[in-house]
Parts: C-alpha cells; sequence; structure tokens
C-alpha cells in the first residue's frame, strides 16, 4: 500500500491542516488563482483573427507606448522618494513616542489616528484642501484669511495641474496615512533593545551620536528592513492616492485602470500588473541584499 | 587606578528614599563589595557611580574630582552588567575593541591590546565568534575583558556570577580573583550572595533598605557583626538568634535560653555585666556549636531533628526545648531523633539588644 504511509501523515497532522484549510483556500482563490489568470491573460495577446498564445505582443505595445513608459518612470520616482520617507517619518514619531513623558498615552493614540481614517476619505480631504482655484490651500498662501497674513503666491496654485506636485499632493497624503504602521514597526523594534546595552555602550565611553549609529541603528535593522520592505511593496502597488489626486498623471497602478476601462484592453492592463509584480520582488530582493551588506558595514567603526 | 568616595549621596524616587546618607570609601587597588538583599538600593549606588542615574543628594568623587556631573562617557568607569550586554552584533574582538575604537586608538595598538585580553581571559580563538555562539561563562568573561581592556578607573561589576551555574560561578570566582590580584584594578562589586562578597573582597559593605549597616575587612564582619541583620545575612547556614536573657547569680553571669543556664565566662563579664537582668538576642554560628562532652562549658542535650549531610560535613539541625539550632558538625554517624549533647563555644556567641538588634559589645565600643 504505497498510500498508508501518507494517510498515516494526513492522520497525525488532521488539526494542523483543517485550521490551515481556510486559510489555504483564500490565498487559492483570492490569489493563486488571479496570479495564475492575470499571467495567462498578460501573455495572450488578441489579434483581428487570432488570439496567440503566449505572446509578447502587450509588452511590446506597452514598451512602445509613452504613457506607459512616463508612468513607469513616475512610479519609480514616487516610490523611491516615498519609501526613504515612509521610514524617517516612522522612525521620528517612534523615537518621540518611546521616552516616556507625561500624556505618552494620548500622542500615541493620535499617531495611530491615520489609520482609523479610510484612505479615500483622507483622499478626498487632500482633494478639498489642494482644489484649484478655490481651495483652502491656495486660499492660505494668498494671504485671504486673517490668521495667515502673509502672501505668498498672487494666483491660485493648480496643484492637480503638474505631475510633480499632483503626485507629490498623493505622496504626502500616503506618507501621513501609512505613518502609524511604520511607527508601530520601529517603536517595537526600539522596544525590544535591552537598556543594558545602551548604558553598557554610554560606559564604554560611546556618545549619544556613536550609541545611535552603532547601536540603536544596527539592532534596529530588522525592524528597518521591515518598514522599508512593507512600504516600497505599498508605495510600488498604491491606487487610491494618485487615482483621486493624480488623475492626470497615473502611476502604473493607476494606468492598469486606465487600460482597463478606458483602453478597453484587459490584456495589457494584465501586462502592467505582471511589470508591477516584477519590479516589487526585484526590488524587495534589493533592499534585502542592501540591508545586510550595510548592517555589516555599520558594525565596523 | 583611583580611589573612589561617596560622600553623604542620598537617592530619592519621587518621595521614596532609595539610597539613605550613603558615605564610602574604596581606596585605590582595592576591591569592595556591596552586599545585601535584593531591593536594598546597592545596584542604585553602583549605577550611581557609573553615571547612569543621577545623584539626589551628596557627591561622589573619583580620584578626589566631583563627578556628579560628569556623564557616564568622561568618567573612566567601566561597568559589566548582569545580562553582560554585549553587543549581539559584532563578534567578540569587535565588543573588546568597542572602547579601544572609540578611543581612537592606532589600530596595531587594537589588535595587540585584543589579542592581550583574549589570552588573558582564556578566551582564545573566540574572538571572530557572536556573543549568541558562545557559552555563558565565555559571555561572562567578554564582558570582563570588554571593561578591562580601558583600564578604567574603577570597575563596577553587577551581580556578574548571577547568571552562571553553580559550577561556573565557583571558578569564575577565584578567576576574578586572579584578575584583580594581576590587574590591580580598583574594583566594586556589587551581589546578593554573601559567599562571594566574602570569598573576593578586601572589604565587605553590608547594605539593608537603603542604608550601610556596617563596613569592614569579610572576617571582622562576620566575626563582630553590628546587629542582627548583619549577623543573620552572613554566613550559610546562618547564624542562630535566639531570645535569651542575661542574669546575675553571685558573683557569674549566665545567658538563659528557655529553660537552659550557659554560664558567661570570667573575661566577658566586664562586657556584658550592666546588661543583666536584661531581655537579649542570643547569636551563636553553627560552627561554633558542637557535639560531644568534651570541650568548654556544660553539655546541653538536644534531639537531633533532620541532617543534611553535605560530605565532609553535615548540617544538623537540633530541637532545644522546641528552639530550633543548626550546627555544622564533621561527625558522620549522627541520625534523626537520636539525643545529643551540644556544646555552646560562649566565647564566640554574640549578643543583640532585643529591641534595637544592635551588637552589645560593638555599641559600647
Amino acid at each position: 500500500m504505497p498510500f498508508l504511509p501518507f494517510i498515516r501523515t494526513v492522520r497525525k497532522n488532521i488539526y494542523g491542516i483543517i485550521i490551515l484549510l481556510p486559510a489555504f483556500l483564500y490565498l487559492a482563490g483570492f490569489s493563486l488563482i488571479i496570479l495564475f489568470t492575470v499571467t495567462q491573460m498578460a501573455f495572450t495577446y488578441a489579434g483581428t483573427e487570432k488570439i496567440f498564445f503566449p505572446a509578447l505582443q502587450n509588452f511590446v505595445k506597452l514598451a512602445q507606448s509613452p504613457e506607459f513608459r512616463s508612468a513607469l518612470l513616475r512610479t519609480i520616482l514616487f516610490t523611491v522618494a516615498g519609501t526613504p520617507l515612509e521610514l524617517l517619518i516612522g522612525m521620528a514619531a517612534a523615537f518621540l513616542v518611546v521616552k516616556k513623558f507625561k500624556g505618552r498615552g494620548v500622542i500615541r493614540s493620535i499617531f495611530i489616528l491615520p489609520l482609523a481614517i479610510p484612505a479615500i476619505v483622507t483622499a478626498i480631504i487632500l482633494y478639498i484642501l489642494f482644489d484649484f482655484p478655490g481651495g483652502h490651500i491656495n486660499e492660505i498662501i494668498m494671504g485671504r484669511h486673517a490668521f495667515f497674513p502673509c502672501q505668498f503666491v498672487e494666483y491660485p496654485v493648480d496643484w492637480r495641474g503638474s505631475a510633480f506636485s499632483a503626485l507629490a499632493v498623493s505622496l504626502a497624503g500616503k506618507l501621513w496615512r501609512d505613518m502609524p504602521i511604520s511607527m508601530l514597526i520601529i517603536l517595537a523594534g526600539l522596544q525590544s533593545i535591552e537598556k543594558d546595552q545602551t548604558e553598557a555602550a554610554a560606559t564604554l565611553g560611546a556618545s549619544s551620536f556613536h550609541i545611535f549609529f552603532k547601536i540603536t541603528i544596527p539592532l534596529l535593522s530588522p525592524a528597518i528592513a521591515t518598514v522599508l520592505v512593507l512600504r516600497s511593496i505599498e508605495l510600488w502597488k498604491e491606487f487610491i492616492f494618485p487615482y483621486i489626486l493624480a488623475g492626470s498623471y497615473p502611476l502604473l497602478s493607476t494606468l492598469i485602470e486606465r487600460a482597463y476601462h478606458e483602453w478597453r484592453s484587459p490584456n495589457e492592463a494584465s501586462a502592467i500588473a505582471v511589470v508591477l509584480l516584477v519590479l516589487i520582488i526585484t526590488c524587495t530582493m534589493c533592499i534585502y541584499y542592501m540591508l545586510a551588506y550595510l548592517k555589516k558595514r555599520l558594525v565596523r567603526i | 587606578m583611583a580611589e573612589v568616595r561617596f560622600s553623604h549621596v542620598i537617592k530619592k524616587y519621587g518621595k521614596n528614599e532609595v539610597v539613605k546618607d550613603f558615605s564610602l570609601t574604596i581606596f585605590n587597588e582595592e576591591f569592595v563589595t556591596l552586599v545585601g538583599p535584593s531591593g536594598c538600593g546597592k545596584s542604585t549606588i553602583l549605577r550611581m557611580l557609573a553615571g547612569l542615574e543621577e545623584i539626589t543628594e551628596g557627591d561622589i568623587y573619583i580620584d578626589g574630582i566631583k563627578t556628579n556631573d560628569i556623564p557616564p562617557q568622561k568618567r573612566d568607569v567601566a561597568m559589566v552588567f548582569q545580562s553582560y550586554a554585549l553587543f549581539p552584533h559584532m563578534t567578540v574582538a569587535e565588543n573588546i575593541a568597542f572602547g579601544l575604537k572609540l578611543r581612537r586608538k592606532p589600530q596595531r595598538e587594537i589588535v595587540s591590546r585584543i589579542e592581550e585580553s583574549l589570552a588573558l581571559f582564556s578566551l582564545r580563538g573566540l574572538g571572530e565568534r557572536r556573543p549568541r555562539d558562545l557559552s555563558g561563562g565565555q559571555r561572562q568573561r567578554v564582558a570582563l575583558a570588554r571593561a578591562l581592556v580601558l583600564s578604567p578607573k574603577v570597575l563596577l561589576l553587577d551581580e556578574p556570577l548571577s547568571n552562571l551555574d553553580a559550577k561556573l560561578r565557583l571558578r569564575m570566582r577565584s578567576e576574578l580573583k586572579r584578575i584583580h590580584r594581576e590587574l590591580r584594578s580598583t574594583i566594586f562589586y556589587v551581589t546578593h550572595d554573601q559567599v562571594e562578597a566574602m570569598s573576593l573582597s578586601d572589604r565587605v559593605a553590608v547594605m539593608n533598605e537603603g542604608r550601610l549597616e556596617q563596613l569592614g575587612a569579610p572576617l571582622e564582619i562576620y566575626n563582630s557583626p553590628k546587629n542582627t541583620f548583619v549577623a543573620s545575612f552572613l554566613g550559610s547556614p546562618p547564624i542562630n538568634l535566639l531570645q535569651a536573657r542575661i542574669q546575675k547569680e553571685g558573683e557569674t553571669l549566665y545567658v538563659n535560653i528557655g529553660p537552659c543556664k550557659l554560664a558567661l565566662s570570667r573575661q566577658f563579664r566586664e562586657s556584658y555585666l550592666h546588661c543583666a537582668g536584661r531581655d537579649i538576642i542570643f547569636g551563636i554560628r553553627p560552627e561554633h556549636i558542637s557535639i560531644g562532652e568534651s570541650g568548654k562549658g556544660k553539655p546541653i542535650l538536644a534531639t537531633v531533628d533532620v541532617v543534611e549531610p553535605l560530605g565532609d560535613r553535615s548540617i544538623i539541625t537540633v530541637a532545644l526545648h522546641k528552639i530550633e539550632l543548626a550546627l555544622i558538625t564533621d561527625a558522620q554517624t549522627i541520625s534523626p531523633l537520636r539525643t545529643i549533647p551540644i556544646i555552646f563555644d560562649m566565647e564566640k556567641a554574640q549578643f543583640f539588644d532585643r529591641e534595637s538588634g544592635e551588637n552589645i559589645i560593638c555599641k559600647n565600643r
């Protein structure tokens, strides 16, 4: 009976299998099957008479389209600029609340608040704030309010009218909303560093500068890696903020939507999705190896 | 190496006074141990000397220089923590080199100093390992090496042996003593273990509830404790403390313990004469009670309750008219429930005031 060992293994681990089954089905239903279908669609080219599979036609078409190329460039810049900012803001917030002071609980709660507001709401608020020509920000910098008497600009700024400002506002919204998660990860990392170690470093003659760079940062590197990896993935595939705030300047994620709805080309949309996926995997691996290298470098004084 | 002086140091957390008027001088090249039960403030004192804790009142001097406001980095004081606090992301050699590199020593000197200290602490060949790949004893030695490689003015040790198993602790204890002899460093050692305190130090400071109870050479404190706390804190098994009464009959002083009457020899008559008729606490160490008919003084009969053989000797708990007493003997043939004669060595006995717990002789001196 060749099946006997298999059945025995199943019997032995039956509870584990039952517990894992829902998660497995969920992953299979919502990730694996979709991933498979998307990949299949990306490599399928619907010609005028015949359907080709496998075909690279979709990718070739994308590579030739200036819209895709600028979206790709914008996405890369968005992520490259956003990931370190996410880390810095999270770290700053974490260092602020890790020390004990009066009202720390309140400050922490306020820092968590962005998580409680749906992203779409945040995006709409930003849309209203940065509206053109009559948005609140425009009114303030034009000196129309008594509480802010300086006049920076004479004419209202069209925030959504340039790729830079539209994406900057999107990034600001994204950073604001993601700050709590980065902060909590760094905070957990900070709290796992024993006080003894920083104190030992101090008695050995290390200034706070040295303690920070030689002890705290290296010991924090697992948390930093987590933040960088999670946040960069989030930024690659960020949708809501650029969709609401930078409609004229699509990133890859919003371009997928446009390809599907406006170009009426599900296959090209899938191809963009595949490009995005490859980018995410490559970038994550790069960050991983970069951090391993950095950790080694930081130890040497 | 240096001299350390605590002058009326007080530490308060809010209204809670953790260290009360602490004064102590540690002389150059001296090994002083601060011993006391947990929570008595001894670690706080050590941390104040290291600069990790602020001083509420009083001053600390290192080599005559007031150090209250000098940050830990600049005190030239090295500390070994109970958890060792090795840097997990650095190798053993990097851990040891940490302080040297911060002091910008030339590379060649750093390498040779690392080699030296690896040899001194029998860590040869472990330089490239990470702390997590070391045993407890090895980590301990790395922590010591990391602190001592800087030749600090004072070496502070905060319960350094308490995370080791019994056998290793014994070895590290003699190791520490050897290192102190070889390097002649000024060492301030904190422990709750009275055996460590007795066996390692030149002088022992016994603390209780934030107060320095007694300071002196180990044997001096052991033989003439200032009060019942110090008496019972040092020694294992602890000193027997019995409710007693001193009585004068004719020209002789007697100590009454329950129904037993023990005569005091003439030489002590002067010292205790003023206590006649007073209730006292009679303290006698287990090794000062002997079994047998012969010896100084009159034997008393007691019933053996528990026998704990240690190999070379045994700890025996006897009941003397419902009073429990521990004694140490090298006799091997004692079995429970037997009645045996015991003799107190009255010359070694201590007498404490019943109310204050102070040693009656010490107080009179």
